[in-house]
This record gives C-alpha cells, structure tokens and sequence, in this order.
C-alpha cells in the first residue's frame, strides 16, 4: 500500500519532468524513515539516479538465463502420466505405489478427457504414458504421434444417475418421460460416446423412440463426465449417465439405477507408451505395474472391472 | 528521436536499452501464442471452420447474448456506479468490495455460486421452480452469467468516470436553476460518456470470454447455450480446425474491442482537453 503510493508519487514526479531526482530521494528518505523497506527504495533511488550501462549487465543477465536452462534439463527420471480423468483415484494410488517400487524416480500426472490430453500430446506434451477412456483417442494418437501397441487394461461401465431432490427418475424408462431434464456428456467425450450407444441399445427393451425421446430431455452435452455428475448431485438436472466409478466416487449423493450387462455398453480402456518419451523404460515398467495383481487390485477397489 | 525526447523530458540521462532488453521478454510471451495460433490454420479451412455448424451456432448465440448481457450491465451498472461515486456511507467498502468480487474469483465458482441461488433447488431458484420458471440450461441463464462476470467491469470505469467529473460544473449548474435531472443528463452524462462506452466495450468482450460460470450454471447445449468459447472446448475434441477457427475469430473480437476502448476514450481525452 505505501509502496505503491510512493511509486506513484516517484512516477508523478519524474514523469512532471522534475529535474532535481535528488530532491526527490531525499524526501523519500525523509518519508520513509530508517526501516527495511525504507533501505530498499532508498537504494533503488541512489541506483537509478546512477544507472550503470546496460553493457555492464550482460554477464549477470546470461548467468540467471543459462540457470533457467539448466533447471529445465535436470530432473530426467520423472515419468509424465497422461491419464483418462475417470482413472484420477485409481491411478494416484498406482503411482504411490510406483516411486515405492522405483526410488528416485516420479510421476507427474495429468488428468483429463482423453480427447483433450490426445490433442495436448499432438501439440507436444511431454507424455510418457497414455491411458486413454475409448480406443478412438488411443488409435488417433497412434496414427499422428505413435505408441507402443496398446493393450486394455480395464473396463469401466455406465450407470444412470438420479437425483435425491426429486423422485422424477426411479427407472430406466422415465428418462424418457416428458419434462425430464437428462444431462449426458458431450457426443465426442468418450462418456458421451459411450452413452449414446447405450441409449440406442436400449431400444430393444423400450422401443424404438426410447433413444429419441431421451435425446429430446437432454439439456445439456456437459464438457467432462464429473460435469454431469455435479449437475444431478445439485438437482439442476434429474438424471444423467456417468460411469459406475463416477457415481462410486459421489459417496451416496445420487441414485444409482444399474443397467443390464446385455445393455451396457462397456469402456475399454487402453494403455500404451507414447513413441515421443525419453523414458520409455521407466513408462513401460508404469504400464507393467498397472497390469499387475497389484494395479488391477487398486482399479477393482475403485470399482474398475477387468 | 525517441530516446533523445525522452532524456530531455525527464531531465535525467536515461538509457533505456537495458529495459528493452528486459521487457523484450514480456512481450514475445505475449505476443507468440497469437501468432502461434493465426499460422496454425489455412485460410481455406478457416472459412470451412468458421461456416460450420457448430460455429455459426455459438457465434450468433455468443452475438445474442452478449448483446443483451452488456446492456444490461448498463441499466444495472449506471445507478450504482453512480451511487458509489458519489456518495459516502457505512458500509460503501463492503459494497464497493462486493461489486468486484465476481472479478476476482475463479469463473467456476461464481457459476457454482450462479446455482446455489438461481439453481432449481437454490435461494431463489426454487420459489421460481414453484412459479414455473427455471433458468439452468437456457439462454436466460448464459445472459445472467455473462452479466454476473462482466458488471465489474462495467462498474469500475463507469464508477471512474463519475469520479473524474469536477463537481464544481454541476454545482454552477445547479445554482443556475437548472434541474437536478437535466443537470444530470447535459453536464454529467456528456462528460462520463467516454468512460460509460469504455466501459460497455470492456464488459462486452468479457462476456464474450465468458466460460467457467456459462459452464457451470447453463450447461453447453449447441444453439441454446453453447456460446464461443464453450464451442472451442467442445470442437477442440473432434474438430481441431474448426475449433482454432473460432479462436482466431474470438481473438479478432478482442482485439476490435480493445481498438474500440482506446480510440473512444482518446476522443473523450481530446475533446476534453
């Protein structure tokens, strides 16, 4: 606050074509008595009113930029981890247990939709490894960056989501029912993608409008799926379709309404090493660890199915 | 010379090589993500970009919306910038505080905050639900988050405006004999104008980047609530081209409404002078 009223004042001064800068500096030193801050400015003031030419700076410049530099080059065995933001929990715990297997090593993690890290990767993201949510982003990836051939390490299923603060959707048929506010994720997350295929899927059981219908109540094509998630939890929407680990980590705030294995529509998801890492090693030892007895434990406790 | 102008007018030997040196810097960040973003797209593909669907969807909603948003930080910003400017009372920091917070927190928050009010189950949202109004998921709600995020704006140029009218000229007009209302509308208003247009253009190219609380509070549905940015989000995962297309014009956009700011408050500043 006082600093920055002197620095007007200083501003004002100076910028007034006021001559006399020692003045100036003496009243500071006057105002600003004898404190730490006081020292600083003083001797700013003193450095400005005898400013050394830029020549003399070069070295010290290039010293603070070759360190910037440097710093960048140094920390080689941290593993970057682009991962599905469905995997957030599970893979967390993975990684624990991975810097436990490999000390000195790290992982950095990026969570996301699998379209967007893809997009990151193209624009050269320093991923390792890639877990994607649907094989559509994994074989994009491949085509443009390249990876290793990518195995399915897990599935996930989806579930419909009803809110507690009304009782408008009890079963997989009201989602159709007039006035019903349905939220899906947008038709290109792997989510949404997945979710429309079920919804046409379950056109068997209820008809061959059912899909329509339900597509007429959606209200919203929400960016992520924990979007939608939020969306029903708050009651802003009745019901939505998320997967069974999105509405295992809601911890009881929705309904839950299952759907049929026959119906469901499963998402694999892939996991490879991207052609681009400076570890490939190390990234492949992560995709070891997550197909392991131990990975594959961890994935099933966050309600992942093999 | 500039430089040469410079040492004179400050009457002190400066050589400012070495902050050109410095802020050289500053300005490449700024300026390399643009460029970045212009060369990433052909101009063929951008005009298929920017005539698809998606992107005249978003771009006349985003039009629509901002539109109304920005006048209505106008009917809503006028009497309190005023109010503010002018008038002294308890309690005018905690207003003057309250009316920048929506500038201040992250978007997400403010649209999450949006749906603990006006939400179908919130302060106020649920005595409109028994009246049969909602609001989530519309165009309503798109307005009503682009006008939560940009008044701020709106409010501190407008509200600096006020404060820079010597007071003086309205009391002479005042003693004069002339009305309180027509003092307002021939000495007051002429003098802030440039501040209140100022103002719109820059509350208007924030609703334009308005993103988190749209989001949040009204959902991203094409045609209805999917405006410019969310468009970009959207697109980004199937249609890069289309998606750096309606960047670029977002960009354009931007850059017209800062050219606007400055050159109309360059003419308030001459005719002033």
């Amino acid at each position: 606050m006082r600093c920055a009223f002197f620095q007007t004042q200083m501003r004002v001064k100076l910028g007034q074509g006021d001559t006399h800068v020692l003045d100036t500096i003496i009243n500071y030193n006057y105002e600003l008595g004898s404190g730490k801050l006081a020292r600083r400015v003083r001797s700013l003031c003193e450095e400005s009113a005898f400013m050394t030419p830029w020549k003399n700076r070069i070295v010290p410049i290039t010293l603070v930029l070759v360190s910037f530099a440097l710093c960048n080059g140094v920390n080689a065995a941290t593993l970057e981890v682009y991962a599905a933001a469905s995997l957030t929990d599970a893979f967390q715990q993975i990684g624990g247990q991975f810097t436990r297997e490999h000390p000195g090593s790290k992982v950095e993690f990026n969570f996301g939709g699998s379209q967007l890290l893809r997009t990151q990767i193209e624009q050269g993201a320093p991923a390792d490894v890639f877990a994607s949510a649907d094989t559509v982003q994994m074989n994009k990836l491949r085509a443009s960056v390249g990876a290793t051939l990518p195995k399915i390490f897990t599935h996930n299923t989806l579930v419909v989501i009803a809110t507690k603060r009304n009782h408008r959707v009890n079963k997989i048929s009201d989602l159709a029912s007039t006035g019903v506010k349905v939220v899906l994720a947008g038709p290109t997350v792997p989510a949404g993608h997945y979710g429309n295929q079920m919804l046409t899927k379950l056109n068997r059981v209820y008809g061959p409008t059912f899909s329509a219908r339900v597509q007429s109540n959606v209200v919203s094509q929400e960016i992520n799926v924990r979007a939608v998630l939020v969306k029903v939890e708050l009651g802003e929407a009745d019901a939505g379709i998320v997967y069974v680990t999105d509405a295992r980590s809601a911890k009881g705030t929705v309904r839950q309404i299952a759907i049929p294995r026959s119906l469901n529509v499963p998402a694999e998801y892939p996991i490879a090493v991207v052609s681009s890492s400076h570890v490939p090693k190390l990234a492949q030892s992560f995709v070891s660890l997550v197909e392991s007895t131990n990975g594959q434990a961890i994935l099933r406790h966050f309600g992942f199915q093999k | 010379m500039a430089r040469s102008e410079r040492s004179t007018s400050h009457g002190i030997n400066e050589n400012l090589s070495g902050a050109w040196l410095a802020s050289l810097p500053t300005f490449l960040f700024i300026a390399l993500p643009f460029i970045g973003l212009v060369l990433a797209v052909h101009p063929k593909e951008w005009l298929n970009g920017i005539r698809s669907d998606t992107a005249q969807q978003a771009l006349w909603l985003t039009l629509r919306t901002t539109s109304i948003s920005t006048a209505l930080c106008f009917c809503f910003g006028m009497p309190a910038a005023y109010l503010l400017a002018r008038t002294r009372f308890w309690g005018k920091e905690i207003l003057d505080t309250l009316t920048d917070l929506p500038s201040t927190i992250p978007p997400v928050v403010a649209g999450v905050a949006l749906l603990f009010a006006f939400g179908r189950y919130g302060l106020i949202g649920k005595y409109l639900t028994v009246a049969g109004i909602t609001i989530g998921f519309t165009t309503t709600a798109v307005v009503m988050a682009q006008t939560f995020i940009a008044l701020p704006y709106f409010l501190k140029s407008a509200r600096s405006g006020f404060e820079s009218v010597d007071i003086k000229l309205e009391h002479t007009a005042r003693l004069l004999g002339i009305s309180r209302i027509k003092t307002f509308f021939s000495i007051t208003l002429p003098l802030v104008r440039p501040a209140i247009v100022a103002g719109l253009v820059l509350a208007w190219a924030r609703a334009l980047s308005e993103f988190g609380a749209t989001m949040m509070f009204a959902g991203s549905f094409p045609g209805r609530t999917q405006t410019l940015s969310l468009a970009v989000v959207s697109a980004m995962d199937s249609d890069t081209q289309t998606a750096v297309a309606i960047s670029t014009l977002s960009v354009i956009f931007g850059v017209s409404a800062l050219i606007a700011a400055k050159l109309i408050l360059r003419a308030g500043g001459e005719s002033r002078a």
